[in-house]
């Protein structure tokens, strides 16, 4: 017998009697500026919002240090000055400063962006960038995971999605916050009128 | 080591159990504020624990579920049934692929199995990528806690463990030099890496997806980077839904750390372009801890670290006094429920205060359960000794009424005896705190005088 056949066997033996489904109706969280409380919360976990009102420019709402490497696939972010097409790999990624890319929908009650990793032909990118500036249209901010979970559903996913919140961070010395552990260092969300 | 010799080795560094349990204590309440800000808190861990029981009862539909979309995702799936063919599993994928270092991030289930050893043994370098368990790999420590291996170190003892391993400045302790060494140091390691190993947080029936969660981003980038993937999975990981990850991933940062969610909460759905993705399903001891209806709740648990940080006796004693691998409330259940002799003192290091129980996102019985394994404990005859001598004492007081009477009076006398009888290393209720002031009459002689006065 298989170690497969083995477990399922032994699952069948020792699992209990069917125990029903809850349903999930209770009442979810909903805020009445679901933008306010984005930007909120995702300074509180390490992030900038900035607001874009409607026929602004984009440039004057980041910050890019000079000199850096910058991938984007927002057009409009005219600092970018690494071609896509000249990566050949995952590990060219690693010299990137900035890497800027339009997200599905963020969440107001975490601070978290959607992606599926999938703007560039490299996902390392998202995780090795120094900095990320992601962007994302005012309707599509969520309230809270719910809503969120029930958007994924009716996307196409590719190998990866991810839920993002704020840079990347670690406690794991005598409780001390630091910012940029292994991926991004800073996160800066501009928010645009649909 | 038994609990209360290891426990008693840890609190002798008097300055150091007290600032461990005030660390401690300050993760507990992050964690408050976190959930007194959701109104649907009650609720969400109402839904999570029957999800748990629903998926338990159906483990095999939806394991079955999982591993046939899984594999139409183009994922490929093994089953372990124990920790050894998990490493042979995992080794033989390395193997095959020719690989010789190996980045990991969290895993607890390869904790479980030994798996670093195992596979160093063979001439492959495993690497520890989250920050915590890089320090305890360094360190050659087992993590001290599930969320937070790392938790029992001082800065001091990073800074010097850096300085000799990394060649960090001596003597800088600031954890924000330390984190940009360690950050550049691994770099280079990812990006030399051959596999990538993971372990899973959820396992989607639904989709075939799994879901690894992390505030440092190494899963994403061991798995980015490498074209190989394997992630280690616990069978009882896995979930009906996609829709159900939104009450888990409500629930398990901020019941870990008190963040609203962790960085990042990555669902891989399947193997990248050019790459290979493989799940070892690992039983280990699982289904027969399914079958003891007592204990069968801790296998809902979401590794979310709760229930250590609010245990008075894991903020005092440290997870390394903890025989298994997992401490605390939660590592006293699965320790003993998979080999009883070995972990028989886990149990007993628990005042049954239940504070484990209110804080668990699943709403495991922790206390109950911890009672019930006393009790199975003391029925095979597997106590450790000083409670074997106590309840043989205490057995044979309970039984007989007079001896019961003479016992009481004399525990009432005994709190007020001078508090250097009280107060000594005989005593271990006595240490570290002040006994309470003793009734001047048991319950038994007040009710007697009252039926008197009342003329009964
Ligand atoms: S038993 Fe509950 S509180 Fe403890 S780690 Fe598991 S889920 Fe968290």
């Amino acid at each position: 017998m298989s170690s497969r056949d083995k477990i399922l066997a032994s699952i069948r033996e020792n699992q209990p009697e069917n125990v029903p489904a809850p349903a999930v109706d209770f009442k979810k969280i909903t805020f009445e500026d679901t933008i306010n409380e984005f930007s909120k919360t995702l300074e509180a976990v390490g992030g900038m919002a900035r607001i874009v009102p409607r026929n602004e420019k984009l440039e004057n709402y980041y910050e890019i240090s000079p000199d850096a490497k910058v991938l984007s696939a927002i057009t409009e972010i005219e600092n970018r000055n690494v071609e896509p097409e000249n990566i050949e790999n995952e590990h060219d990624m690693k010299d990137i400063d900035y890497a800027c890319f339009d997200v599905e929908l963020a969440v107001a009650e975490n601070g978290s962006f959607l992606t599926h990793c999938e703007d560039f032909k490299f996902r390392s990118v998202y995780f090795l960038a120094q900095h990320l500036i992601v962007r994302v249209k005012k309707s599509k901010i969520l309230n809270n995971m719910h809503e969120a979970y029930a958007e994924l559903a009716k996307m196409k996913r590719g190998p990866l999605t991810a839920f993002i919140s704020g840079p990347s961070k670690t406690t794991d010395i005598e409780q001390c916050l630091v910012i940029g552990a292994h991926g991004a260092r800073s996160l800066q969300v501009l928010i645009v009128e649909d | 080591m038994n609990h209360p010799d290891a426990a008693a080795k840890y609190i002798a560094d008097k300055d150091r159990a007290r600032w461990h349990d005030k660390s401690l204590w300050f993760v507990r309440q992050k964690r408050d504020k976190m959930a007194s800000s959701l109104p649907e808190w009650e609720e969400l861990r109402d839904a999570a624990s029957k999800i748990k029981a629903h998926m338990i009862s159906n483990m095999e539909q939806y394991l079955l579920e999982f591993e046939k979309n899984a594999q139409a995702n183009g994922i490929k799936i093994h089953w372990a049934m124990d920790a050894k063919e998990h490493n042979e599993i995992v080794h033989s994928l390395l193997k095959s692929h020719d690989v010789k270092k190996l980045v990991k991030s969290k895993s607890m289930l390869t904790e479980e199995c030994h798996l670093n050893p195992y596979l160093e043994e063979r001439g492959i370098e495993v690497v520890d990528t989250d920050l915590g368990e890089r320090i305890v790999q360094l360190r050659e420590e087992r993590p001290s806690h599930i969320v937070m291996p790392a938790i029992h170190t001082k800065r001091e003892e990073i800074s010097d463990l850096f300085h000799e391993k990394m060649g960090t400045e001596k003597g800088n302790i600031d954890p924000d030099y330390l984190t940009y060494q360690a950050r550049m140091d691994l770099r280079e390691r990812f990006l030399a890496s051959d596999a990538g190993l993971t372990g899973v947080n959820f396992a989607v029936a639904e989709t075939g997806s799994i879901v690894v969660c992390t505030n440092e981003g190494n899963a994403d980038l061991g798995t980015s980077l490498p074209k190989l993937h394997i992630a280690s999975m616990g069978m009882e990981k896995i979930i009906p839904k996609m829709s159900d990850l939104a009450i888990f991933t409500r629930l398990l940062a901020r019941s870990a750390t008190g963040q609203p969610i962790t960085t990042y909460t990555s669902q891989f759905n399947g193997p990248r372009e050019g790459g290979e993705m493989h799940v070892v399903i690992v039983n280990n001891g699982r289904t027969e801890v399914m079958g003891q209806p007592e204990f069968r709740r801790s296998l809902s648990c979401i590794r979310c670290g709760a229930c250590m940080n609010t245990c008075p006796v894991y903020r005092r004693s440290g997870g390394h006094s903890y025989s298994y691998i997992v401490p605390g409330p939660i590592g006293s259940i699965l320790g003993p429920s998979r080999n009883s002799k070995e972990h028989s003192s886990l149990p007993f290091a628990c005042t049954l205060c239940a504070s484990c129980t209110n804080v668990c996102p699943v709403k495991i019985d922790l206390h109950d359960e911890l009672l019930a394994m006393r009790k199975k404990i003391a029925a095979k005859n597997e106590l450790p000794i000083s409670k074997r001598l106590a309840m043989k004492v205490a057995g044979k007081v309970f039984s007989s009424p007079t001896l019961y009477k003479v016992a009481g009076k004399f525990a009432r006398k005994a709190l007020k005896m001078p508090r250097f009888m009280i107060y000594n290393q005989f005593n271990d209720w006595g240490k570290d705190r002040d006994l309470p002031e003793p009734p001047k009459k048991s319950f038994k002689e007040m009710m007697q005088e009252r039926n008197k006065e009342n003329g009964k």
